[in-house]
């Protein structure tokens, strides 16, 4: 059966490699499109999803937008100390000025924390928040695209603060922006804020004692999931049900076209496999043999797009939000595997079909 | 001795609108081994469906086919074809070759499929390509080789799997006079040679000295000259 499978494919090399090259386009888009998704997702969402933070306390009218969201805890602060188990999560955006390039703000989301607690990731490189007081910031690593190195100075004009970058922690991006840590101390003491405020207040483990009480000190808000303050991100949900309708159609597309050229190819065949009925060959070989050309040709072109999506990695500036996950390349790869398979069963009904008898002359 | 065919009382009619129409009438007749037979009769005489029924490709509506003894009539249909695999050799009208196998790869597939192991494979190959005059073109594809050759690589994958029979449908009829003497005078030798029987529909009378006995079809049935 294979090696069949394989002299007729190198025999008609231009007809099959037309259909591969198919197949890796279309699985190529499909991929980086994915990729894409993928990306952007983690660009507007990855503080959230990596955040350990299990439930958010919103305003009831803020449609669980953080931003929209907004407490003054002051007096909550008092009431309910936060060594109880929760955390003022703050999201402020900045715009800094970076060595003196006026014309190219770089916008950040500042969110201050007490390092001692999960609110705050740890760094990969550099020094810790812990350890520091001052104007220091852990920023994201994606800020290196935009030429952030340690110690560099980032400019607020705002406030006219500047703040040093001691550290660069990953995955903490939000809105589009890199996320950027600095202490309660520093953020408070330096007045960018003059009232303790909260855009939620976050649990990192379901307390129910403690989240009623929370509810019933401050009116106006209510706990939600973590799952519906990511839905909630703007942008994130429209985003990303754009693109994946973008992958869902460009499936549906390579399942008609593949199955229209394995259908036209095995017309093409039908006399060839009434004779090989004839001197004897049985359905399960032919379509077998059919079958394996479609698995050879699939394996060749879906290796070859998962190594061209892992190329675009390189390829593409640094600073485009295009994440290659490979569980998900996985699963579109596979998926894409089935769809050419059942493309081919399709034209499989016509190879049982194909009657011997009309091997043998005079029967028109 | 079980002779390699018997055909007993065989009748075929296919619907045409409202009727059935008669193509084989109670047709019988056996053959020897070592016997190369002809039919001839006019077109549409019903010569190929008679061959189609003995080769196990179509199902007769009464009679039966005894090949070596055992009725192909009882037969299942995966039975059928594995009787063509091994017991029945075709030759048809143009050679029909697969394109992408070289003349070797073509004789090859046959075997394979009867599950014949490697070396004997290629024994048997080479001897028969080199018995049809292609010993120096194993490896040319059908598109490399002309139709007489074609059909040298047909005569050959005929024999392949050693069967007890072998049909051949017009095998001269896309070729010309010096190349159809070729063709037929081999078919002869090798039917000979390895002491099988054949059965060669044509309708070009001057082949019918290769063969050592004649059948006409007249009147939905086979008559055979003296
Ligand atoms: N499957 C079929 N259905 C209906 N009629 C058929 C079928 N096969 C053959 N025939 C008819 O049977 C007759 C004999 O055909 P055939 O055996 O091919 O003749 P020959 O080979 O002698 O030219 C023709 O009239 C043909 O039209
Ligand atoms: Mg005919």
């Amino acid at each position: 059966m294979f090696h069949l499978a394989i002299k007729d494919m190198r025999f008609s090399k231009v007809k099959y490699g037309l259909i591969a090259f198919i197949l890796f386009l279309i699985a190529s888009l499909v991929l980086i499109v994915s990729g894409l998704a993928s990306g952007l997702s983690a660009q507007n969402i990855a503080m959230l999803t990596e955040s350990e933070a299990t439930s958010f306390f919103v305003r009831s009218d803020s449609e669980n937008q953080l931003d929209q969201s907004g407490f003054l805890i002051e007096d909550l602060i008092e009431e309910i100390p936060t060594e109880q188990g929760w955390q003022p999560l703050v999201t402020h955006p900045v715009r800094f000025i970076h060595d003196g390039y006026v014309n190219e703000k770089l916008g950040v989301t500042m969110v201050p924390v007490n390092a001692d607690t999960l609110l705050y990731p740890g760094t990969i490189e550099g020094e810790d928040l812990i350890n520091s007081s001052g104007l220091n910031i852990v920023v994201d690593q994606t800020m290196k695209s935009d030429g952030v190195e340690l110690n560099d100075t980032l400019y607020d004009e705002e406030t006219d603060l500047t703040f040093t970058v001691i550290g660069f922690t990953e995955n903490q991006t939000y809105r589009h922006t890199p996320v950027v840590y600095v202490t309660e101390e520093a953020f408070y003491a330096e007045e960018i804020s003059p009232n303790r405020v909260a855009n939620g207040l976050v649990v990192f483990e379901d307390n129910t004692t403690l989240q009623d009480d929370i509810s019933n000190f401050l009116d106006e808000g209510e706990w939600v999931d973590k799952a519906e303050v990511i839905d909630a991100v703007p942008g994130h949900s429209s985003e990303q049900m754009s693109l994946n309708m973008m992958i869902f159609f460009l499936i549906v597309i390579s399942a008609f076209v593949l199955a229209a050229f394995f259908y036209i190819i095995t017309i093409q065949k039908l006399k060839q496999f009434g004779i090989l009925k004839a001197i004897g060959a049985k359905n399960t070989f032919l379509v077998g043999t059919t079958l394996m050309q479609v698995v050879i040709l699939a394996v060749f072109s879906l290796s070859l797009s998962v190594l061209f999506t892992y190329s675009m990695t390189f390829i593409l500036p640094e600073g485009m939000p295009f994440d290659f996950n490979l569980i998900t390349i996985m699963i579109y790869s596979l998926l894409m595997f089935a769809v050419s398979l059942l493309g081919a069963l399709l034209s499989s009904r016509r190879i049982v079909k194909v009657d011997p008898q009309q091997a043998m002359g005079g029967t028109e | 001795m079980t002779l390699p065919l018997e055909v007993k009382k065989l009748s075929k009619r296919f619907k045409d609108g409202e009727n059935y129409i008669d193509i084989l009438k109670d047709i019988s007749f056996s053959l020897n081994q070592g016997e190369f037979v002809a039919i001839v009769g006019p077109s549409g005489s019903g010569k190929s469906t008679l061959l189609s029924i003995i080769g196990a490709l179509l199902t007769s509506d009464d009679g039966d086919v005894l090949i070596n003894g055992h009725a192909v009539s009882k037969l299942s249909e995966k039975g059928r074809s594995d009787l063509r695999l091994s017991q029945m050799g075709f030759i048809f009208q143009s050679a029909e070759l697969l394109p992408y196998l070289h003349a070797f790869d073509q004789l090859d597939l046959v075997a394979k499929l009867h599950q014949v192991d490697k070396t004997e494979r290629k024994k048997r190959a080479k001897e028969l390509l080199s018995d049809v005059g292609l010993g120096s073109r194993i490896k040319h594809y059908p598109h490399q080789l002309s139709g007489g050759e074609k059909q040298r690589v047909a005569i050959a994958r005929a024999f392949m799997n050693d069967p007890a029979l072998i049909l051949a449908d017009e095998p001269t009829a896309s070729l010309d006079e010096e190349r159809s003497h070729e063709i037929v005078s081999l078919i002869k030798q090798e039917v000979k040679a390895k002491n099988k029987a054949a059965i060669m529909v044509t309708h070009d009378e001057s082949m019918l000295s290769y063969c050592d006995r004649v059948f006409r079809m007249k009147n939905h049935t086979l008559i055979e000259d003296n």
